[in-house]
C-alpha cells in the first residue's frame, strides 16, 4: 500500500545521526546527466525531459519536473576523447551552464579558441524544485 | 506539530528502491534515491601511501600511476555509466574520470592547459563525486 510520511527530522534507531528531511530534500540532486554531445546521446540520466542539440559544442536540455527557478546550481565537466587515458583530454577544455532556467539549460563546451562537442559529458543540478 | 522518525532503513513500498520525495516549491516531486549523491571522497594524490581523508561508499583508493587513482566502491553501481566528477586545487591541471565498471572509477589529473605540456600530475586535495544508480 503506498504511504505518505511528514516528518521533520529522521534518525537511526538508537536516535544517532540525526538529519532534517530538509536538510535531506535539500541536498538531494534533482537532475542529472552523462552524454555524448557528437551524436547527443545520454549514457544516462535523471529528471531528464528532452536533449536537443542546438550547435557545435551548445547541447539544450529541458526537465521532467521543472525547478522553482533559474538560480539553482550545477557542475560541469566535459572530455573530448572517448577512451580513457587518451591525450585529448589534457587540451584546454572549459565550458559552462548557459541560459538556466527553471525549465532547462544549454550545456557549452570550448576549448579555448572555439567551441567543441564533447564524448563525456556530465552535469548534476542542485537547488528547488518548482 | 514537530516530528521525529527513528529508523535505520528507509524503503519504497510499491518498490524498494524508490521513494517519492515533495520538491521545495510544493508542486513537483523528485525521487530520492536517485537523487542521491551515491560516493563522495577527499584525499591527498602525492601522499606516499594514499588513502580517504573522508569518504562516503569509497573501500579502497589505488595510487595507479603519477596523477591516477581508482576508487573502489563498498556497494558497486548498477553500471559503468554513471556521472562522476573529478576537482583539486590547482588550477592548471585538468581532469578527467571513466568509470572501469560499475565496482570501480579511475581519476586522472593532468597538467596541459593554459599551453603547458600534457603530463600527469599528483593531486594534493583530490575530490571525486559519483550520481547514477547502485547495483
Amino acid at each position: 500500500m503506498a504511504s505518505i510520511l511528514r516528518v521533520n527530522t529522521l534518525t537511526d534507531a538508537s536516535s544517532n545521526n540525526s538529519v532534517a528531511t530538509s536538510v535531506v530534500f535539500n541536498g538531494t540532486t534533482k537532475a542529472w546527466v552523462h552524454f555524448d554531445q557528437t551524436d547527443q546521446s545520454m549514457y544516462d540520466n535523471y529528471n531528464i525531459g528532452s536533449i536537443t542539440d542546438k550547435a557545435v559544442g551548445e547541447t539544450t536540455f529541458t526537465f521532467t519536473s521543472n525547478m522553482s527557478a533559474a538560480n539553482w546550481s550545477a557542475s560541469f565537466y566535459a572530455n573530448t576523447s572517448g577512451s580513457s587515458g587518451d591525450s585529448q583530454f589534457g587540451a584546454s577544455m572549459s565550458g559552462n551552464i548557459g541560459l538556466r532556467t527553471a525549465t532547462g539549460f544549454i550545456f557549452e563546451g570550448y576549448n579555448g579558441s572555439s567551441m567543441i562537442d564533447s564524448k563525456h559529458c556530465d552535469t548534476q543540478v542542485f537547488g528547488d524544485l518548482a | 506539530m514537530a516530528s521525529q522518525l527513528k529508523v535505520d532503513t528507509l524503503t519504497g513500498v510499491t518498490t524498494a528502491g524508490s521513494i517519492v520525495v515533495t520538491g521545495e516549491g510544493n508542486s513537483t516531486t523528485t525521487n530520492l534515491q536517485q537523487g542521491l549523491c551515491k560516493a563522495w571522497c577527499y584525499f591527498d594524490g602525492t601522499a606516499g601511501t594514499i588513502s580517504f581523508s573522508d569518504s562516503f561508499n569509497g573501500s579502497s583508493l589505488t595510487d595507479v600511476a603519477t596523477g591516477q587513482y581508482d576508487i573502489s566502491f563498498s556497494s558497486s553501481m548498477a553500471n559503468s555509466t554513471y556521472p562522476c566528477n573529478m576537482s583539486d586545487a590547482d588550477r592548471n591541471d585538468n581532469r578527467a574520470t571513466f568509470p572501469n565498471d560499475g565496482a570501480s572509477c579511475r581519476m586522472y589529473n593532468r597538467m596541459g592547459i593554459d599551453g603547458q605540456a600534457a603530463n600527469d600530475n599528483d593531486a594534493s586535495q583530490a575530490q571525486f563525486t559519483a550520481h547514477g544508480d547502485l547495483a
